[in-house]
């Protein structure tokens, strides 16, 4: 799974990397249980500082998308989030998509339009 | 005769090396085209063809004007080698120089056009891109860089030998010998240890290849640099093995020893060879191919990234070769220490050349003793030292090819430092060649030959000693 980060963008590049390794688990190019590169390969990699790559894995933990170990690192959550973070993550999905539906409307797409861009988006998430 | 063909040899061999590496940067491989990321259409444009095809005859002809001049100064080896030197030195550097100014100066033209024509990415890219299960993989690529441990235990091994241990001690190459392939050895594995630690290129979205070509790199690096390490060990063996109590390694076992210590270098290259070759191949499958355009931060030639927090990165010139950050301070301090250092070696190593051909054979006698100086390995005497002096015709050995040089200076017209005569043994020369009579002083540690270039002045110094 290739990861790109924009360094010219406005979003933070801990928010990328965190944004990229969710899509990355939600299309299936990383596996439930497969292990993350650790933060000083990644940093390495991409060329970044090692407090940004563990500022994302640290957002990714919170959120119950990855978990770590001490021994074998960062790793793809098996179950995915739960419990407190999963109600979280849909508040936050909530807020996001109600800024989406008034970006759409705005813009001048019907409600079926929308809904076909979310539907052809989550097509692409294999799990 | 044998300087002038080893520097032709050398010469050619830099031009031809030069050619292959920034030379030949005129076909569009990985999306790029003389390090600018074009796309196919524009590369085949008539407007970049005319500009390729420009910037190949000029290429030719730079070329062949330096590597004709490399060829035709090695004639002056047969003059003072000093003056030859000093020629050359000039001459590499006015052809690296100018080699990478015509290189960037091309870049920099075709990426101009690039963004003047707006063909992809030319509005700047600062795109970074990384794979994550390569990346995860990374720690687990090539070979252990432990294995140069084996390298340096087989060179510290012949120390256990008392015959060994004593030439090391007295012998005037011994120490060199040895601290040299332990360097060496040193070397190798910092250099395997920097590779494995370096970044994973991206060349496709497809993950296993990405795997497969990073890991095939490392892989040959690694076995590469272990081959050069034992390589390096085998020619320290060798030599070690011939180390006896009389002092000396037969012209054979050196010639040997030369053999084995450039292998290193043919393993490198073949490693590189073989490693180009199946990367190329592996790529050819490359269905979905990943090209990450950072024309932005290279478009001088240079790299310079100030969101990229490494200091060495992989050179667009040749994959073999990588260069700094010149974004960070400490990047454009790397270069200018190494560009400080190379030309401060060049200045001084002419500067002692020129003193072994110019600078006068001179024997003063004072108080205390004598000071022989000849701008290559200076000598003084002190009179409780001298154990007789008398005056001779000539040398003691029949021709002055009877000496071999130890240390100093052994050029077309006198001989200067220590020699080992095939009669003599360990003596110091300071002699004019073709010049007549000889003072041989008898000291502690060995005869002292010296002459001078004007007439009745070694004689003068004989009546002066005899009366001291």
């Amino acid at each position: 799974m290739v990861i790109r980060i924009d360094l010219s963008s406005d979003t933070p590049i801990y928010v990328q990397l965190r944004n990229e390794i969710v899509k990355g688990i939600g299309k299936g190019e990383l596996l439930p249980g497969e292990n993350l590169p650790t933060v000083r390969q990644l940093s390495a990699e991409l060329g970044v500082n090692a407090m940004t790559v563990s500022k994302a894995y640290q957002i990714l933990k919170t959120e119950g998308y990855i978990e770590t170990d001490r021994r074998r690192g960062a790793a793809v959550r098996a179950a995915g989030p739960k419990g407190a973070a999963a109600e979280n993550g849909r508040e936050k999905m909530e807020s996001t998509l109600e800024l989406l539906s008034a970006e759409a409307k705005l813009q001048g797409m019907d409600r079926e339009e929308f809904l076909r861009l979310c539907g052809d988006a989550f097509a692409q998430m294999e799990v | 005769m044998v300087m002038f063909l080893i520097f032709l040899f050398t010469d050619l061999f830099i031009a031809g090396i030069f050619y292959a590496v920034y030379g030949k940067k005129r076909t569009y491989t990985e999306g790029m085209l003389l390090g600018v990321h074009l796309p196919a259409s524009a590369a085949e444009s008539g407007e970049v063809v005319s500009f390729m095809e420009r910037y190949h005859r000029k290429t030719k002809a730079f070329f062949l004007m330096n590597t004709l001049a490399g060829a035709l100064i090695c004639g002056i080896c047969f003059w003072y080698f000093s003056v030859f030197m000093i020629v050359w030195c000039v001459w590499l550097a006015g052809f690296s120089v100018g080699m990478i100014a015509l290189l960037f100066r091309n870049h920099r033209k075709l990426y101009d056009l690039k963004v003047e024509r707006g063909w992809i990415g030319s509005e700047g890219s600062h795109i970074m891109a990384a794979d994550v299960k390569v990346a995860a993989q990374s720690d687990r690529m090539g070979i252990s860089p432990l294995w140069h441990l084996a390298a340096a235990f087989l060179i510290l091994m012949p120390c256990v030998l008392p015959t060994v241990r004593y030439y090391l001690r007295v012998s005037d190459d011994g120490m060199i010998l040895f601290g040299c392939s332990l360097a060496v050895t040193a070397s190798f594995a910092i250099l395997h240890k920097v590779i494995l630690g370096m970044r994973n290129r991206v060349y496709s979205e497809d993950s296993d290849l990405n795997m497969k070509v990073n890991r095939m790199q490392k892989t040959v690096w690694s076995w590469a640099l272990i081959g050069a390490g034992f390589c390096n060990a085998a020619a320290y063996l060798t030599a070690a093995s011939s180390m006896d109590t009389d002092g000396r390694i037969s012209t054979g076992v050196y010639i040997v020893y030369v053999v084995l210590e450039s292998l290193p270098g043919a393993a490198l290259i073949c490693g590189f060879l073989y490693m180009r070759f199946k990367k190329e191949k592996m790529l050819a499958g490359n269905r979905h191919p990943l090209y990450i355009d950072d024309d932005v931060y290279w478009k001088n030639g240079w790299y310079s990234n100030p969101n990229d927090r490494r200091l060495i990165v992989q050179d667009w010139v040749c994959s073999w070769n990588y260069t700094t950050n010149m974004a960070r301070p400490l990047g454009k301090f790397c270069l200018l220490l190494g560009v400080g250092v190379t030309a401060a070696v060049m200045i001084w190593g002419c500067r002692e050349m020129w003193k072994m051909d110019f600078a006068p054979i001179r024997m003063e006698i004072t108080g205390e003793g004598l000071e022989i100086t000849s701008g290559a390995a200076d000598y003084s005497i002190r009179y409780d030292e001298i154990e007789s002096v008398r005056l001779l015709e000539s040398l003691p050995e029949e021709d002055y090819a009877g000496y071999r040089l130890i240390k100093g200076s052994d050029s077309a017209g006198k001989l200067a430092g220590r020699f080992r005569g095939k009669e003599t043994g360990a003596c110091r020369l300071y002699i004019y060649k073709g010049y007549e009579p000889v003072l041989e002083i008898d000291t502690k540690e060995g005869p002292v030959y010296v002459n001078s270039r004007n007439e009745g002045e070694a004689e003068k110094w004989n009546e002066k000693l005899k009366k001291m």
